[in-house]
C-alpha cells in the first residue's frame, strides 16, 4: 500500500494526541497511585464534628479539653471555619502522629431551620473535601450536636460519595430530627430525611443521643424528635441506638459538656485499645442493653 | 465471484423497508448525535470531577464557574443525546411515511407521543418519575421500530397530508387533519395499553426481579467463559441498536476490583492480586477503545482507507468523542446499527482483544489492570493507567489498535462496494423508470 500524505498527516496527528494524553496521564496517574496508597496506608482516623446552630467552631472546645485530661492522648483539636462566598480557614494544627485528632466545622451561616442546613451540608462537603485531600485519612469518625446532626444527615445522604474513605461511626447529640414538632407531623426535612435514606451508608455504627430535663424535652428540643432519628437510620445503617441522658447537665446546650455524654463518646466514638469494662474507675456504666455494641468495638483496627 | 455474492446479499438486506427507513433516521440524526456528544464529552470528562480530562487537567482548581458550566452541558446533553430514542421514532414515521409515498409530519409527532407515553411513569406515591434512561441512545432501536410501526398504519389509515403543499386551501388542510384522526386514536390507545403493561411490568417489581436475577448470575466470582460470552451478547445488542444490558452489567464484579485495588495498595505492586481477569476491567481496558465494537479503530480505518469525502468528514468529526469513548456518532454516522458488513468487526475484535490481553498477562508481559480510571478515559490508555503507568502496557495497546485497523480495513472497503452496488441499482432503477 502506498503512504499519501494524507496517511503521513493522519499518523502524525495520532501520535500527537496519543504522546499529549500520554503525557497528561502518566503525571496524573502517578499522583493518583501514590495518593491511593498512601490512604490506604493512613493510620489517621479524625473526629469531624458539627456544632449546632448558633454555635462557632469553638463549641467543643472545652469539650475536647475534658476529653483529652480523661483519655490522657493528648488530640489536636483544629478549627475550621467555612464562609458563606465559599473562603475556608483553618485554626490550630495538627499534632505530627496524632492518628486521632478533632476536626470542627463551623459556618459563617449558622442559622436554624431546613434551608440553611442544606446550604451548610454544602459547606461542610466542601470542607470535608478539603480535609480529605490535606490528611489522607480513610476512614473518620462524626458527632453532631443539635443541627450539627441533622447537616451530617443531609451530607450522607446527599454528598458523601467515596470509595476509599469510610464513616465508621456517628454520634448525633440532642439532634431534632423534627425539629420542634410534634411526632404525627412529620416536617419537610424529616420526609426528605426519610425519603433518601437508603444513600446512607449501610456501614455505620449510628448513636443518637437525646438529653431529657422532664420527660419530654431537653429544655430546647422535645425528646419526640431526636427519637425520631430511628426513622432515619433505624435499619438503614449498621445498628441504630438511641440513648437518653438525665440529671445535671442534660439541658441542650450543655449535652457537649456532660460527663455521660464524654463517657458514651469515648467508648463509642474514639478508638479504644481497652475493654470498656475493665476499667470502670473512671467512668460510671451506662445501660446495659446498649453494651452488646461493645463487641464490634474490637474489631476495628482502623486500617 | 464469491465475494460479489456477498456484495449482493448485503445490499438485498439493506433494500428491505425497515433497514432503509433505520438506516435514513440514522443519518438524518447525525447532526443532532454530534451536536449532542460533544456536549456530553465537556458535561462528563471535562467538566465532571470524575471524568478523565476533568482529572488530569485539574479543571476543579481553576476554572471559575464550573458547577454552572457543568449543569448548563448537562441540560444540554440531556435534551440532544438523552431523548435520542423519541427522535428516533419521530424521524423514522416521517420517512416511513414518505417511504410509502404518503407524507405525513402528524405521524412524526405521534410516535414521539406513543415513545414517550409507553416508558414514562407520572405518579408513583407522591412524586412524579420520569426515568430518562429508556430515552437513551441505548433504547433507539426500539424508538425506531415504534416510529415505523406507528408510520406504517398512518400509511394504511392515514391521509397524505395536504400542509405541506401551500397551494392547498384551508378547508383541505382541515379535512385531511380530521382524517389523520383515526390513526392517531389507533396509535395512542395502543401505545396506552403498551404503557400499561409496562406499568405492570415495573407494578410486580419484574425489573428488579431481572436485574436480581442478572446480578446472582453475576455475583459469584467471576467466570472466564461466561465473561467472553456476555461482553459478546452485548456487544451483538449494541450493533442491534439496543444498549440497555450494557448499563446493567458494567457495575458488576466491583468487589473483586475493591479486592483487587486493595491488594495492590497495600503490597505496593499489581503482580499477584487475587483476581487478575476481572471482566469489567478486561472489558474496560482492552474492549473499548473508542467505545462499544472498538469504534476508534473503525474510525482510523476510514480516515486510512476511504476515499469518499462525507464518509471521511464523518470520521473526521467523531474523531475527537470517538477518543474519548463515544462512539455514537460513528455508529450513527457510518449506518453501523444492524448493518451486516460492520457485523464481524464489530463483535470479534473486542473478544479478540480481550483474549490478547489477558494473554498478555497471563505470560507477565503486563502487569493487570487494577488502578481507577477515571469516567471517560481513552480507551488506548486505560490500561497504561490501570496498571500504575506501565509503559510495556501503553505499548502493547497501541500495537492492539493497530491490528484493530487493520482487521477493520477489509471491511471499510466492502461497505464502500456495498455502496456503489446499491447506487448502481438505483441508477438502473431511475433509468429503467425513465423509459
Amino acid at each position: 500500500m502506498k503512504i499519501t500524505k494524507n496517511h503521513r498527516n493522519l499518523l502524525i496527528t495520532l501520535i500527537i494526541v496519543i504522546a499529549i494524553l500520554t503525557g497528561l496521564s502518566f503525571a496524573w496517574s502517578c499522583q493518583n497511585v501514590h495518593q491511593l496508597r498512601n490512604r490506604q496506608q493512613s493510620r489517621m482516623s479524625p473526629i469531624i464534628m458539627i456544632p449546632g446552630s448558633s454555635a462557632t467552631v469553638n463549641r467543643f472546645d472545652s469539650m475536647v479539653a475534658k476529653i483529652n485530661n480523661m483519655d490522657h492522648k493528648r488530640h489536636s483539636l483544629l478549627k475550621v471555619k467555612v464562609y458563606n462566598d465559599g473562603k475556608i480557614t483553618y485554626t490550630g494544627r495538627v499534632r505530627r502522629g496524632d492518628n486521632e485528632p478533632f476536626f470542627v466545622v463551623g459556618f459563617q451561616n449558622n442559622h436554624d431551620g431546613y434551608s440553611n442546613i442544606k446550604k451548610q451540608a454544602k459547606m461542610f462537603n466542601k470542607a470535608f473535601n478539603q480535609l480529605k485531600n490535606r490528611y489522607d485519612f480513610n476512614n473518620f469518625k462524626g458527632i453532631g450536636h443539635s443541627n450539627g446532626g441533622l447537616i451530617y444527615t443531609y451530607f450522607l445522604e446527599h454528598y458523601f460519595d467515596e470509595d476509599q474513605i469510610t464513616i465508621k461511626r456517628l454520634m448525633t447529640i440532642g439532634s431534632p430530627y423534627n425539629f420542634s414538632e410534634p411526632t404525627s407531623r412529620r416536617t419537610e426535612m424529616l420526609q426528605d430525611f426519610i425519603k433518601y435514606r437508603k444513600n446512607l451508608p449501610d456501614n455505620i455504627d449510628m448513636y443518637s443521643v437525646a438529653g431529657s430535663e422532664n420527660y419530654v424535652e431537653d429544655g430546647i428540643v422535645p425528646l419526640s424528635s431526636v427519637l425520631a432519628g430511628k426513622y432515619v437510620y433505624q435499619g438503614a445503617v449498621k445498628h441504630y441506638t438511641q440513648i437518653t441522658v438525665t440529671g445535671k447537665l442534660a439541658q441542650h446546650s450543655s449535652l457537649p459538656q456532660n460527663t455521660e455524654v464524654l463517657d458514651l463518646i469515648q467508648r463509642y466514638i474514639l478508638r479504644n485499645d481497652r475493654r470498656p469494662n475493665n476499667n470502670g474507675s473512671q467512668r460510671r456504666s451506662i445501660q446495659n442493653n446498649n453494651s452488646d455494641t461493645d463487641q464490634d468495638q474490637d474489631q476495628d483496627n482502623d486500617n | 465471484m464469491n465475494y460479489q455474492r456477498t456484495v449482493d446479499r448485503i445490499v438485498r438486506f439493506q433494500q428491505k423497508s425497515f433497514i432503509q427507513i433505520l438506516r435514513r433516521t440514522m443519518a438524518a440524526l447525525f447532526p443532532l448525535i454530534l451536536l449532542g456528544c460533544f456536549s456530553w464529552l465537556i458535561y462528563e470528562n471535562l467538566l465532571s470531577t470524575d471524568g478523565y480530562l476533568g482529572s488530569v487537567l485539574h479543571v476543579n482548581r481553576w476554572l471559575p464557574f464550573r458547577t454552572f458550566f457543568l449543569a448548563l452541558f448537562s441540560d444540554l446533553t440531556r435534551v440532544t443525546v438523552g431523548w435520542t430514542a423519541p427522535f428516533g421514532a419521530l424521524v423514522s414515521a416521517i420517512v416511513t411515511t414518505k417511504y410509502y409515498h404518503r407524507e405525513n409530519p402528524i405521524a412524526g409527532a405521534a410516535a414521539i407521543v406513543c415513545y414517550t407515553a409507553i416508558f414514562i411513569h407520572g405518579v408513583r406515591g407522591n412524586n412524579s418519575v420520569v426515568e430518562m434512561r429508556y430515552y437513551t441512545a441505548a433504547w433507539f432501536l426500539i424508538g425506531v421500530i415504534i416510529g415505523y410501526v406507528v408510520g406504517r398504519i398512518f400509511v394504511k389509515y392515514g391521509h397524505a397530508a395536504t400542509f405541506m403543499n401551500l397551494q392547498s386551501s384551508n378547508s383541505d388542510v382541515i379535512t385531511t387533519a380530521l382524517k389523520n384522526l383515526r390513526p392517531f386514536a389507533i396509535v395512542v390507545i395502543g401505545a396506552f395499553v403498551l404503557h400499561l403493561l409496562f406499568a405492570l411490568y415495573r407494578q410486580f417489581g419484574l425489573a428488579g426481579m431481572v436485574t436480581q436475577w442478572l446480578g446472582s448470575l453475576l455475583d459469584r466470582n467471576s467466570n472466564y467463559l461466561l465473561n467472553i460470552i456476555l461482553s459478546f451478547v452485548n456487544t451483538i445488542l449494541v450493533w442491534f441498536g439496543f444498549a440497555e444490558p450494557l448499563t446493567a452489567t458494567s457495575q458488576a464484579y466491583s468487589n473483586e476490583m475493591a479486592a483487587n485495588l486493595g491488594y495492590a495498595l497495600t503490597h505496593k505492586t499489581a503482580w499477584g492480586i487475587p483476581y487478575p481477569f476481572t471482566p469489567s476491567s478486561l472489558y474496560q481496558g482492552f474492549a473499548v477503545f473508542g467505545g462499544v465494537g472498538l469504534t476508534l479503530a473503525l474510525i482510523i480505518a476510514i480516515l486510512w482507507v476511504s476515499k469518499d469525502k462525507n464518509t471521511c468528514r464523518i470520521a473526521n468529526y467523531s474523531m475527537v468523542p470517538g477518543f474519548f469513548n463515544i462512539g455514537l456518532p460513528i455508529l450513527f454516522g457510518s449506518q453501523v446499527f444492524l448493518n451486516p458488513v460492520f457485523l464481524l468487526p464489530f463483535v470479534l475484535l473486542s473478544i479478540i482483544n480481550i483474549l490478547v490481553g489477558s494473554t498478555l498477562i497471563f505470560i507477565h508481559l503486563i502487569p493487570p489492570l487494577v488502578y481507577p480510571v477515571p469516567n471517560g478515559t481513552p480507551g488506548i490508555i486505560t490500561p497504561f493507567i490501570a496498571t500504575g503507568s506501565n509503559w510495556l502496557a501503553l505499548i502493547f495497546t497501541i500495537l492492539l489498535l493497530v491490528m484493530d485497523v487493520i482487521l477493520y480495513i477489509p471491511f471499510v472497503k466492502l461497505a464502500e462496494k456495498v455502496e456503489q452496488r446499491s447506487q448502481e441499482i438505483a441508477r438502473e432503477g431511475n433509468h429503467n423508470e425513465n423509459h
